[in-house]
């Protein structure tokens, strides 16, 4: 007993722990192919229909021309440069700075260059808004480059069809060329409409073109116009807020995601990770209020869900309670406890606290927020604001509304970048309006839906092909140089604009040059540093006045009324507003909460959902107005009650032949949210009735990537085990796959681990309570721990206490017990024991990674910087479903419950952890022993090889991997053609197939068909720095200088890699951090990679129990439970009454089952 | 029913018949053997390269050092076949240092004029006035994608070139002289003494060694070189 789920072979028993929709699945079609996740099943049907038989033929064909063909290689030229470009090496990677615009704000880029071409895109090492940090857009933005839809030409159309069945033909360059020269004698008619921009030199042109009489517009599906005119009504003028958040202790973030999906995500997250540094004693405190999940609210302290539409209120009521003092007392309902809590942290720390509120809130919001900042004294310290380069620039809405009235008077439109038609309000119908101005121009990389409405469509050169510069989150400017030249001719944005204005072609380094003002050694170190130095504005002091009067109410804590829905449109975190659609990276990233791939779902609580009849895995019909869409349902814990999530950005008819091209019979991806959306109701719409939605019922399976069930119910079992072990069975707790503990018994902990050897008492050890189950969604569940250190490990000899013995300093102590294991793994002295390492007396790299989950925000950066370091080939929706998704490190999400309160355990307000997990390279792997031809073996150095060579495609590994970090190559998905991995992959033509091929990186095999892959701890970076190290007079490697491409890419450097046997690396000084875990101790595999558990700082007074005095004695009882939450949670395993036991009161039944057994 | 028996005259074809199969096996085996081997199939590769370059002139009787040409060999994983340019510097005229002033082409001095319009060298100087057409040369040592050389790694260890390539310098045409196979590879790791010199002679392709194994030896202590046999080494 006192386990959460009992084995039984009786499949159609109850179990307690999922919902009932698994139960009912059990044995069941859809169960037998949910089984079949994690390595598939070979079918006999590749989808799209190419049948084995198919693929037989094709093999024999192929099989008899090898065999014509002779067995030596492909002879090879080799064609050698005419004049080899000063300081050129072939085969030696190059790095340049340069910069790319997202939302409005330059991201400073280091581009790898290989033999002249971009390889791969990371933030600039140099910049401080950037620091080598990047997102996944701007990884995946190499994809988008040498994607084969880009415009190779010109196109125009004479036709006056009907939109999206216009004919295109291609034309000259000359043509468009001249349309826009002939344009610049009389502007008067010429209308621009652009995206909003930071660009100094495109804010120059731009005034230039209007001196000469032409118009100007801006419009962004997602902008940030609330923000500034939240702004503007605050202070009188629009500036741009500026969070430091390292140095700020109390963080409240409203709707905000201001780690990720804000322009400045990467910038705010270098400053929360400063701030979240609990090693050295930092740690913030923060606060998340929202209606759907944001990363960030996932890597809150706290967070509670409040409908989108409630939110002004509840800023309202924080107001007030800021203004009256109130403090948390135990009398009061959780969530007023939250908000007491919440407005004494604010108070208490007055000049280090900052209040964000996200775009979606409308201005009134964001200027009570300013008020507020200003009234603590948080602005001017924690809070700081600049000048905006374009403060008169309109709102989105405001600009297109203006454009609309003046249509009539346009006589030629040049739409610049973006897709005005797919982005903007349907109410307005764009797209009529653009196809009735007489001459319309569109100057964009891709054809999109707003191509249709224009006479021509000029082949824009890409952004990495070309000058630009703009305002960095910090304000800094950054000045971009073209990577390379463009590939398919075409002028820049700017080149475009200078061309309407001068009537003659400019070059795009003369304007960007002259905008700097800088020549000569300045200019050249601009260009090279990627940013002009010290060109970060200076703050500046403005004042919000008398906060604007917002009612207090109780909307956001009453409970939701079970009619009334708000619907809230939030940017994909795949393909943003739309841009990435056509983008198979950002498709096949799994969103980081819903872990759904190549659609957007309708996410709802599960009480909505249950008060709605929705179902996971059916989909739903949505009707708003005149539009209706039928979209999947996901079923989301933690989101507010009465909120339902959709996300932008899919369901492009002309994106191309990733994200759907109707044009060419390519379907869509996912549904388009945009006819739902007017100007008024732009983030969010409230106020709709239950009829909004109606299950359809249809069967929908949706791609996810991490399901709740794995292998079978004895499978599902041993997860449940693996996350939470009963100490009184004598079974340790080590095995969990997830720690996290509350920051006053970490503080408490690293102050007496120095007498840790001494610690022989367990009561002295820091508390790490177990955790409850969840049951409202069959999710994995986030456990928290009780140590008991001197539980023996299971299925291993117990560890003596050696620590009093070998001299070994207390800084081998581990939070929250001592675990001996490891310093007996990388203690090198002589004589110690043999690991791999040792067995070559001229070893000197031990390489190991560390993953900080305090520190982790589930970004999904690691993911994609791998896919373009590695040359990771995507599957396409179909496989994905099957459990074959190629990413060597995914993020692994759970669900918990509130460790620390019981009050909110028993509400949806779920904590989550995000773990990622690539193949730790253990140093007893299981995955060598059963290899049949020794394709998987070790290095001397630790590092777990594979051989795609030998492998013959047993898949015996991958069976074998505790960790399922190793990934097969069912079908050849580095070949898009062959395998149909996308919509319109048939659509491929051989030359689309040598563009990808510039992109690949040349470093790393591109593994074929039938063969094992994973992560290699990106070897050949290691191979490369230690050839270049003993190059250079044999000096030893940094302690720091091998970096791997997720660590690169980690916005907050959670992730940390190098050498083991270097103490002065930061992976040997995080191994040896307290923090330190190994996933699945228990079996003995003796990782290389470790995790550093999560800490979480809980205010005092909402953790109602002290973890610590619930330890429990070895075979003793926790005592009795507190109350139970019976309506939706089956497994109450309150931290409260934290004893390392689960019972299952809830479900005695089960507990019977456990005594027969 | 009467069982159906070979007569005994089949007998005398049994010997034969397996002896033959034998035959046939052995023959398929050899056939495969010889078409995939690298020692048959790649050493003594010798393509006909766009020019006819001659190592034995310029490196054996001229005694160009190796990295005239080579230049990248001590810095990068790949040897460089030199650019257009630098064969240029002796049989370009005067198109190496021809310069584009205001797009006008304007000649330069004449500095390389041997065998300057030898029409044999007819693509070098069509690659020196048009970058857009380089000389095609013939790849001769190949090896598989999948595989990672680094050639500075070796040279600057006192591998030298004449370990892998023989004596280029007295190649009139270059020709594969080593199978290159792996076996071959993991051979020399595993035992690397008797391919060790002085680094700073790594290019002196006709050097007489006394006692290889122990200059080796003492060269691979003095460096430290403990070559590494894990996969990884080279393949990524």
């Amino acid at each position: 007993m006192n386990k959460p789920h009992s084995k039984t072979s009786d499949a159609q028993t109850s179990t307690p722990g999922f919902d009932d929709q698994l139960e009912q699945l059990v044995d069941s079609p859809e169960f037998n192919e949910a089984i079949d996740h994690d390595f598939g099943t070979i079918t006999d049907e590749l989808e799209d229909g190419l049948s084995r038989r198919r693929w037989l033929q094709i093999m024999g064909a192929s099989l008899a021309l090898g065999g014509i063909s002779g067995c030596r290689f492909e002879e090879e030229k080799i064609a050698p440069f005419a004049f080899r470009p000063q300081g050129r090496v072939p085969g030696i990677p190059e790095k340049f700075a340069s910069m790319i615009e997202f939302g409005g704000v330059a991201q400073p880029l280091l581009s790898t260059n290989y033999d002249g071409r971009p390889i791969k895109l990371d933030g600039n090492p140099n910049h401080p808004s950037s620091l080598g940090a990047s997102n996944a857009f701007t990884q995946a933005t190499i994809l988008e480059f040498y994607d084969p839809d880009r415009l190779r030409a010109p196109l125009k159309t004479d036709t006056a069809e009907k939109v999206l069945a216009r004919a295109f033909q291609e034309t000259s360059s000359d043509d468009v060329t001249n349309v826009l020269k002939g344009l610049a004698s009389d502007l008067s008619g010429v209308a621009v409409l652009a995206e909003p921009t930071s660009s100094p030199s495109m804010l120059r042109l731009k005034s230039e073109f209007e001196a000469k009489g032409g118009t100007w517009y801006t419009f962004a599906s997602v902008n940030d116009d609330n923000t500034r005119a939240g702004a503007k009504q605050a202070f009188g003028k629009v500036v741009k807020t500026h969070y430091n958040l390292t140095d700020a202790e109390v963080i409240v973030t409203l709707d905000s995601d201001l780690l990720l999906m804000d322009p400045n995500g990467i910038a705010n997250s270098i400053s929360f990770a400063g701030g979240r540094d609990v090693d050295h004693g930092t740690m913030s405190r923060m606060y998340c209020v929202e209606s759907q999940y944001s990363t960030t609210g996932a890597s809150a302290d706290h967070r509670i869900s409040v409908r989108s539409g409630d939110m002004a209120g509840f800023v309202a009521s924080l107001a007030k309670a800021i203004d009256e003092g109130v403090t948390p007392d135990d009398s009061m309902p959780y969530r007023d406890k939250v908000l007491a809590a919440m407005a004494s942290d604010l108070v208490a720390s007055k000049g280090k606290g900052v209040i964000v509120v996200g775009e979606s809130q409308p201005p009134i919001v964001h200027a009570l927020a300013h008020a507020l900042n200003e009234k603590l004294g948080n602005a001017g310290a924690t809070v700081t604001y600049t000048d905006v380069p374009d403060p008169e620039r309109l709102g989105s809405h405001e600009s297109l509304a203006a454009m609309i009235d003046s249509a009539g008077s346009i006589k030629t439109l040049i739409v610049l970048g973006g897709n005005p038609v797919y982005g903007g309000p349907a109410a307005l119908d764009l797209g009529a309006v653009i196809a009735k101005v007489p001459n319309s121009v569109h100057v964009t990389c891709f054809r999109n839906e707003t191509s249709y409405s224009c006479n021509w469509v000029s082949n824009m050169a890409h952004p990495l092909e070309s000058w630009k510069d703009g305002l960095a989150a910090d304000g800094s400017v950054c000045v971009g140089q073209p990577l390379i030249n463009p590939l398919f001719g075409g002028l820049s944005d700017l080149e475009t604009i200078a061309m309407l204005t001068t009537g003659e072609k400019v070059k795009g380094l003369d304007i960007v040059m002259q905008t700097s003002g800088l020549a000569g050694n300045e200019w050249t170190s601009a260009v090279h540093d990627g940013f002009i130095a010290d060109s970060a504005p200076a703050a500046v002091s403005v004042s919000a006045g008398v906060p604007p009067a917002i009612e207090a109410n109780d909307n956001w804590k009453t409970p939701w009324d079970g009619n009334s829905l708000e619907f809230v449109f939030a940017p994909s975190r795949s393909t943003y507003d739309g841009r990435y659609a056509n983008n198979s990276w950002l498709q096949e990233l799994p969103d980081f909460i819903t872990k759904s791939t190549w659609d957007n779902v309708l996410t709802v609580s599960p009480m909505t959902a249950e008060a709605l009849g929705l179902k996971q895995n059916t989909k739903a019909s949505v009707t708003i107005g005149d539009s209706e869409i039928r979209i999947p349902v996901n079923v989301q814990p933690g989101q507010a009650d009465g909120s339902i999530g959709i996300a932008l950005g899919y369901g492009r008819t002309a994106a191309g032949r990733v994200g759907g091209d109707l044009a060419n019979k390519v379907p869509t991806v996912g549904q388009d949210v945009g006819p739902f959306r007017t100007a008024e109701t732009w983030n969010f719409v409230t106020g709709l009735g239950k009829e909004t939605i109606t299950p359809s019922g249809t069967k929908y399976k949706l791609a996810i990537i991490q399901e709740p069930w794995t292998i079978d119910d004895t499978g599902r079992d041993e997860i449940q085990n693996r996350m939470f072990r009963d100490a009184s069975k004598g079974e340790s707790d080590r095995s969990s796959l997830i720690r996290e503990g509350s920051f006053e018994s970490f503080k408490e902990f690293s102050k007496n681990h120095h007498d840790h050897a001494k610690a022989s008492n367990r009561k002295q050890n820091p508390e790490i309570t177990p955790a409850k189950l969840s049951k409202s969604t069959a999710l994995p569940i986030v456990t928290n721990v009780s140590f008991d250190p001197h539980a023996p490990v299971p299925g291993s000899k117990p560890v003596e206490d050696k620590e009093s013995e070998d001299g070994h300093g207390a800084h081998h102590a581990q939070w929250p017990e001592a675990f001996h294991m490891h310093h007996e793994l990388f203690d090198l002295t002589p004589g110690s024991r043999l690991d791999y390492t040792m067995d070559n007396p001229a070893h000197t790299n031990v390489w190991g990674m560390s993953i900080d989950l305090n520190k982790c925000t589930g970004c999904n950066s690691c993911v994609t910087a791998c896919q373009a370091e590695n040359n990771v080939p995507v599957v396409g929706r179909a496989e994905v479903w099957r459990g074959r998704e190629m990413h060597w490190i995914r993020i692994d999400r759970y669900f918990g419950d509130n460790l620390y309160n019981n009050e909110a355990a028993e509400s949806d307000d779920k904590q989550i952890v995000h773990q990622p997990v690539a193949c730790h390279h253990c140093e007893n792997a299981p995955c060598e022993t059963v290899c049949p031809v020794a394709a998987t073996v070790h290095n001397r150095e630790g590092l777990n090889d594979m051989v795609y060579n030998r492998c013959i495609g047993t898949r015996y590994c991958g069976n074998n991997c505790p960790y399922k970090v190793r990934r097969f190559n069912y079908f050849n998905y580095s070949d898009a053609k062959t395998f149909l991995k996308y919509p319109g992959a048939d659509k491929e033509v051989p030359g689309d197939r040598m563009l990808q091929n510039l992109m690949m990186n040349p470093e790393v095999t591109i593994r074929s068909r039938g063969v094992m892959e994973k992560c290699t701890y990106c070897v050949q970076r290691i191979q490369n720095t230690k050839i270049k190290a003993r190059n250079e007079d044999n000096r030893a490697i940094g302690a720091n200088e091998i970096t791997v491409a997720c660590q690169d890419a980690c916005p907050t450097q959670a992730i940390k890699f190098g050498d083991l046997a270097n103490k002065e690396s930061d992976v040997a000084k995080a191994h040896a951090n307290p923090r330190a875990y190994t996933m699945l101790e228990e079996l003995n595999n003796r990782p290389r990679t470790k995790y550093l558990a999560r800490v979480r700082n809980v205010h005092p007074a909402l953790m109602d129990h002290d973890d610590r005095d619930s330890v429990p004695e070895i075979g003793g009882h926790g005592g009795d439970h507190g109350s139970h939450d019976d309506h939706d949670h089956d497994a109450d395993h309150k931290s409260g009454e934290g004893d390392g036991h689960d019972h299952d009161d809830n479900d005695h039944g089960h507990d019977e089952k456990n005594h027969d057994a | 029913m009467q069982e159906f028996h070979f007569p005994t005259w089949v007998n005398k074809f049994t010997l034969l018949a397996i002896g033959g199969g034998l035959a046939v096996a052995g023959y398929l085996a050899t056939c495969l053997f010889a078409a995939i081997h690298p020692s048959i199939v790649n050493v003594g590769h010798k393509p006909k390269q766009p020019v006819p370059f001659s190592h034995k002139l310029h490196a054996g009787q001229l005694k160009l050092d190796c990295r005239y040409c080579h230049n990248t060999v001590e810095k990068a994983g790949h040897a460089a076949i030199p650019p257009s340019a630098t064969c240029g510097n002796c049989h370009g005229g005067n198109r190496t240092t021809a310069s584009l002033v205001d797009g006008v082409v304007k000649p330069g001095r004449d500095l390389g004029i041997v065998h300057a319009e030898n029409p044999l060298l007819q693509p070098l100087r069509t690659s020196l006035e048009d970058p857009d057409q380089p000389l095609l040369w013939e790849r001769v040592h190949d090896l598989p994608d999948f595989v990672y050389f680094n050639h500075s790694a070796h040279i600057n260890r006192g591998v030298s070139c004449v370990s892998c390539h023989g004596r280029i310098d007295q190649m009139e045409v270059v020709q594969q002289i080593e199978s290159l196979s792996m076996k071959w590879c993991l051979d020399c790791h595993r035992n690397p003494e008797k391919h060790l010199r002085d680094p700073s002679l790594v290019t002196q392709l006709d050097l007489e060694i006394e006692d290889p194994e122990a200059t080796g030896a003492a060269i691979r202590k003095e460096l430290g070189i403990n070559p590494n046999v894990g996969c990884s080494t080279c393949h990524r």
